[in-house]
């Protein structure tokens, strides 16, 4: 309703010489642009009250009418949230979504080990086949007709969930030796699922799939059975590697939040395993001593994480810093630990911790003041 | 080039089309022509698992491949038990074994003990051989014999090792299957598999013997077809304790050019 009254309050020539050019390709773009509008109109207000500056009446209009249209256009692509209240609605379902899709890719499980017993091998099989291809016909029909994507997500979760069941069951009933290369085309119909109906929970599962095959093929290269893989935290290092730098190589422009999710788990898969070497040298592939390791992998840490922290900070890579200065407050804090935890009175251990944190502290203003001066530098003429 | 729906659709459906295709062409291959070798295995050998009539969520059955190894007999004064248990470290798996297998028994340590260097070493995929009721069997009746006597719990070891453990013992390991096939031929008594093997040591007489344990068989589980659960279902639910040393049913367990079992027969015994 308050968008036809919008519509109607457009002087005569708006629609004849202005038109409405959707520029933005997917909902995080035009949530974005509502977001602006909204912020945009509440600071014209208190301009207008404050009297420095005042549209006349067409004017007005047309700005009121063009937004006004564009907001209307959003809703329907993408149905986004045009008020606040909206958007906190929109949290909850996120999370209903995401509690959601997982109860029914369980849910999905269970009902089949419950009743797979009673049927013979091929109807087996034509059951995880069939429900393979169904759940995922019906995602690509949900998807069709779901601008919000929250059942979407639900869909492509179960479709998600019926096809590695498939292949899991298939392994049990014929007694398949199991090999990490099922692996593969988990993560080729999670990265398929999650462009195409751009899902972020998939796209992590397709990269966790990618992660799990490169490592057991690097560690099978080595000679070991490919199950241990995740027993030399090295092998994590190549595809880590690879995958933070996949954003730069790939456009992901279209797919609002697929960068940095990309960024932030190859960071987990680089420095995570990196955490265990450096306090485990005896699994590590280097031939050294087992101390040595331990100050290779804790000094490379530190160095890593410093580093991760400055390249974030001037991509302007929001996530990249913030997973930086985690990893190297969890990097520094296991080591306080080490070295202090037994020698030190408690209050001592815990009042050096709070000091470290206050150093981070000052650490992170320079840098952010820093930043601000570059900022202001680069915005002069 | 815009990615439309019917992209998405082509896609997914090629993709779970082909994954369907390729996996059931390597059961149809692996069960393909004569089976590789064909197993006699009875209950002591292929075994319901602990309460599965009591499994509510699962209503299918899978089989455990029990199977042993035979460990040297200078262990048997430290445990007499020992060569009654399954998987562990056999004597026929030394230090010359090991290398052949591709483990590095050389391999000196990062911190100056030989072991640890050689047992920091990961599993690595091998083929096993697969015994049934032959001479490793009768090599773990005579021990039995033997120690009879050593304590009071001789004779039930004795009965124990006579009627109810497995007779399915991992003799051999290598790297090349078609090379362990030709040193064991009897296609009826001896199976190839794989499985995987790793690096260990055993404290023997004061020296650190480097060895190998038999981790596990790639496969160990068979399920069981709907034709045949009948025959299970019985089985599982006459008393447990009387059957102890009872052998309730027969099975014959084909192994295929994968080398992946399956249940080719299964029939109870009459009471």
């Amino acid at each position: 309703m308050a968008r036809a009254t919008r519509f109607a309050r457009a002087p005569a020539n708006f629609q004849r010489t202005n038109s409405i050019h959707m520029t933005t390709s997917n909902r995080a773009d035009a949530q974005q642009r509502a977001d602006e509008i909204r912020v945009f109109n509440l600071e014209f207000q208190r301009l207008e009250r404050e009297g420095v500056l005042k549209l006349d009446v067409t004017q007005h209009s047309a700005v009121d009418a063009y937004h006004g249209a564009l907001l209307a256009q959003y809703a329907k692509a993408f149905d986004i949230d045009r008020d606040s209240q909206a958007k906190q609605l929109s949290l909850g379902m996120r999370v209903a979504s995401f509690l959601g899709a997982l109860a029914l890719a369980a849910s999905v499980f269970f009902l089949f080990y419950q009743f797979w017993g009673w049927f013979s091998p091929m109807v087996q099989v034509g059951i995880l086949i069939a429900a393979a291809l169904a759940t995922f016909i019906g995602a690509v029909w949900i998807q069709d007709r779901d601008a919000s994507g929250y059942f979407t997500k639900l869909a492509g979760m179960v479709a998600f969930a019926c096809f590695v069941l498939n292949v899991v069951m298939l392994g049990q009933i014929f007694n398949i030796t199991p090999s990490d290369k099922a692996l593969l085309p988990w993560a080729a119909f999670a990265f398929l699922l999650a462009y195409a109906f751009d899902l972020r929970l998939l796209l992590a599962a397709g990269i966790f799939c990618l992660v799990a095959y490169v490592a057991a093929r690097v560690g099978a290269w080595s000679g070991m059975y490919w199950i241990h893989f995740g027993e030399r935290p090295e092998n994590f290092f190549p595809v880590a590697i690879m995958l933070f730098f996949v954003p730069q190589w790939i456009d992901h422009q279209r797919f609002a939040g697929f960068a940095p999710i990309y960024r932030v788990l190859a960071l987990l898969a680089f420095f995570l395993p990196m955490l265990v070497l450096s306090h485990w040298g005896s699994i590590s592939y280097l031939p050294f001593e087992k101390k040595i390791i331990e100050g290779i992998y804790q000094t490379l840490g530190f160095a890593g994480t410093a580093v991760v922290i400055w390249y974030g900070a001037r991509m302007h890579w929001n996530e990249v810093v913030n997973t930086g200065v985690t990893l190297f407050v969890i990097f520094l804090y296991t080591k306080v630990f080490d070295w202090w935890w037994d020698v030190m009175p408690k209050y001592l251990f815990f009042l050096v911790l709070g000091l470290s944190a206050v150093l981070l502290l000052f650490v992170f203003r320079r840098l952010r003041m820093a930043g601000l001066a570059r900022a202001v530098g680069v915005a002069k003429p | 080039m815009k990615w439309t729906r019917q992209r998405t659709l082509i896609a997914g459906l090629g993709l779970i089309a082909a994954v369907n295709a390729v996996v059931l062409a390597g059961v149809a291959y692996n069960r393909s022509g004569d089976p590789e070798s064909t197993l006699h295995l009875t209950e002591r050998e292929l075994q319901i698992p602990t309460g599965w009539r009591g499994n509510e969520e699962n209503s299918g059955l899978a089989l455990s491949l029990r199977w042993r190894v035979l460990p040297s007999g200078a262990e048997d004064k430290l445990n007499l038990w020992n060569y009654y248990s399954t998987n562990g470290s056999p004597a026929w798996l030394d230090e010359a074994k090991m290398s052949a297998l591709g483990f590095d028994t050389a391999k000196k340590t990062k911190d100056g003990t030989a072991r640890s260097g050689f047992s920091d070493q990961l599993p690595r995929g091998v083929y096993l051989v697969l015994e049934q009721n032959g001479a490793t069997y009768e090599s773990a009746m005579d021990r039995a014999r033997k120690n009879e006597g050593a304590d009071k719990e001789g004779p039930k070891r004795l009965e124990e090792e006579r009627d109810a453990n497995s007779r399915l013992f991992v003799i051999d390991a290598g790297l090349d299957g078609a090379v362990l096939r030709a040193r064991y031929s009897d296609r009826s008594r001896y199976a190839v598999v794989r499985g995987q093997i790793r690096p260990t040591w055993n404290a023997e007489r004061g020296t650190n013997k480097l060895t190998g344990f038999v981790n596990d068989l790639s496969v160990a589980s068979l399920n069981v077809p709907l034709e045949m659960k009948e025959v299970f279902d019985g089985a599982a639910s006459t008393n447990d304790a009387a059957s102890k040393s009872t052998v309730r049913y027969d099975s014959e367990v084909a192994f295929g050019q994968r080398l992946e079992p399956w249940i080719l027969r299964a029939s109870r015994r009459s009471p």
